[in-house]
């Protein structure tokens, strides 16, 4: 589970000190690199949804002048100009829109792409890095003293840990229920799930839950056979898949045979919200501890 | 061995000895008494138990290895070349394009038709454009079939690779579609699985008809024109009904390579090259080999389950690798 000190490093994260020298702008990214501007940047690019959505969150939508990925929210990011997706990112896009800044996550397609001709080119990169949930707070909390919003995104991590706080407390004298959470389906052979270390793993935990796959030491899939001996109370099922209800996925082939399928507790959630990595978390959680819990929230 | 009744009933053995290792093995270790308590238990008083669900599984994995089984035959006996495998006309590519699909394009359309369609309906159609092409182009020996389904295979590839790209994003899960790829047995159950054992054996029956075509092709294609056959008629059936039975395991099974290449192999040194005993005793030992396997992939690191085309692939490639050096040195 999560440590106290590892859940406030988020936190302490804020303390990086601004401006090394007289003139200068100077911050940390989630690496460790110290990147020294000469001022605070005004032309920033954000690549990919989680990225986009913290420095939005953060106040920081006003220095945006591009992005890259899909743009899920906010609205305003909606229309700006985009440096590429999925299919590919372009270094000259980037270049032509003269980025002071250029804002991505370490494990994604757009570092691998990017990183190398951004610093040929002298163009200082912002590079997130997340796993669990204290990684997301922490990266948000760098990424204030980066955009010269220091205090809001101070204020955004300090909320996203109060409500995970009042969920505890809300949840407090509720039993901690074993909980399945299905983040992908081939067919109905193989179901892959999260284990410890990952954001939604935590996410579990802090909506009053106890993931049954978090001590997972092989491939991060399991079969129908799997989640049976794991004996979960709770299912919860992440698609985008408009057609999936509780009542198709209890119809699965052989499903019958879960304790949670037959006595109908089965969940579906929306995946493209539950697993963005980024500000919208403590709303996930919360999503995630009304399914988990529902009657606790009943009144 | 001489071919005959002693061999099959010893493929038969071997058959249920594979389908009683995999039904044993998985997450709990259960031995084969309390396997046949449960199946009495299912029958007398039918209620939820995992037990019948891994027997099922592990019935619908031989089904699938026992049609790697007969497509490996035709194929290699088609091509005439001891290496080939079942998915050398774009199966693999066009299965793959189909899953693909129904995972990444959660569409009302797509999920109604749900995966093992589009799975089928991928392989079977790139065979069939292969074929297609083959005949509009008067292309009437192996080698050229080959080079077409070559060239179709990287179309779809690259079609798949543009799609997986382009309809990737947080809401759908690239692991899924990773693990599909990997081999991923769809577990058909009750009606479903007797189904697909029915079109299994049919297919066994069906292939027996092109046996001695194609004992009659090993002597080469001039050799075969001269007693009569329109070689490339017979190669059409052929890959056709080789492809269909390749659909159906890429269905149910994702694509698993290997299996159809080692599995005739290995018969042949058992039971000789004449393709009806090599047809069904491939059959039945590819389907004991694969439900074995798959208790294997179950019971390694539970309760994960390790992809099924990894495990056949650290078998296969070996054993591949091995054919190679020997048919070379």
């Amino acid at each position: 589970m999560l440590t106290r000190r590892r859940f406030l490093s988020g936190s302490a994260a804020l303390a990086v000190s601004c401006g090394s020298s007289a003139n200068a702008f100077a911050f940390e990214d989630a690496l460790g690199n110290e990147i020294v501007l000469p001022n605070l940047p005004r032309r920033v690019i954000t690549i990919n949804s989680a990225m986009i959505e913290s420095v939005f969150a953060i106040g920081a939508g006003q220095q945006v002048v591009g992005v890259g990925g899909k743009v899920m929210h906010p609205p305003e990011a909606f229309g700006l100009p985009s440096v590429g997706g999925a299919v590919g990112y372009s270094a000259e896009a980037v270049l032509a829109l003269k980025p002071e800044l250029v804002v991505m996550a370490v494990s994604t397609s757009a570092a691998a792409q990017l990183t190398r001709p951004m610093k040929a080119m002298n163009v200082p990169v912002f590079l997130a890095s997340y796993s669990d949930f204290p990684s997301i707070l922490r990266y948000i909390g760098l990424l204030g003293p980066a955009l010269g919003r220091s205090q809001q995104a101070e204020q955004l991590v300090q909320n996203m840990q109060a409500q995970t706080v009042q969920l505890r407390q809300r949840l407090q004298d509720r039993p901690r229920l074993r909980v399945f959470l299905e983040t992908g389906a081939a067919g109905n052979a193989a179901f892959q799930t999260v284990r410890r270390g990952h954001y939604a793993n935590d996410s579990i935990y802090f909506a009053g839950g106890e993931n049954v796959f978090s001590d997972l030491r092989g491939p991060k899939q399991v079969t129908v056979e799997g989640i049976a001996a794991a004996d979960p109370d709770k299912i919860v099922v992440l698609t985008s898949d408009p057609n999936w209800t509780s009542q198709t996925i209890a119809q699965r082939p052989g499903w019958h045979v879960l304790r949670a399928v037959r006595e109908g507790n089965v969940v579906v959630l929306p995946r493209s919200f539950m697993l963005v990595p980024g500000p919208r978390q403590a709303k996930a959680i919360s999503i995630l501890a009304h399914a988990i819990h529902p009657e606790a929230f009943a009144q | 061995m001489k071919p005959g009744v002693g061999s099959i009933v010893i493929a038969v053995c071997l058959a249920i000895a594979g389908v009683l290792t995999g039904a044993s093995l998985g997450v709990d270790f259960v031995t084969p008494a309390q396997l046949f308590g449960a199946l009495v238990d299912s029958i007398t008083q039918p209620q939820p138990d995992i037990i019948s669900w891994r027997l099922q599984r592990v019935v619908g994995a031989f089904f699938v290895g026992f049609c790697l089984g007969i497509a490996g035959v035709i194929f290699q006996g088609a091509f005439r070349n001891p290496l080939a495998e079942p998915f050398l006309l774009g199966s693999a590519a066009g299965g793959s394009l189909g899953a693909a699909l129904a995972i990444l394009l959660p569409t009302a359309a797509v999920s109604s038709v749900g995966l093992p369609v589009m799975a089928f309906l991928g392989a079977w159609g790139a065979t069939l454009t292969v074929l297609g092409i083959s005949r509009f182009a008067k292309i009437d020996d192996a080698a050229g079939m080959l080079l077409v389904g070559i060239a179709v295979a990287a179309l779809l590839g690259a079609t798949r690779s543009m799609t997986t790209l382009v309809l990737s994003d947080e809401t759908v899960s690239l692991q899924a579609m990773l693990s599909w790829t990997l081999g991923s047995l769809q577990t058909p159950m009750g009606a479903t699985l007797a189904l697909f054992g029915v079109l299994s054996f049919a297919l066994l029956a069906v292939s027996m008809f092109l046996a001695k075509g194609l004992d009659i092709l090993g002597f080469g294609e001039p050799t075969a024109q001269t007693m009569g056959m329109d070689v490339a008629r017979f190669l059409g059936v052929a890959l056709t009904i080789g492809a269909l039975t390749t659909g159906l395991a890429v269905a149910w099974g994702g694509v698993l390579g290997f299996v159809g290449l080692v599995v005739p192999h290995m018969v042949r040194w058992w039971v000789g090259e004449r393709h009806g005993p090599l047809l069904v005793h491939s059959a039945l030992i590819g389907g004991g080999l694969l439900a074995a396997l798959d208790g294997v992939s179950r019971a390694l690191i539970p309760p994960s389950e390790i992809p099924l085309g990894l495990i056949t692939a650290f078998m296969g490639a070996p054993f591949f690798l091995l054919l190679i050096v020997r048919r070379y040195r």
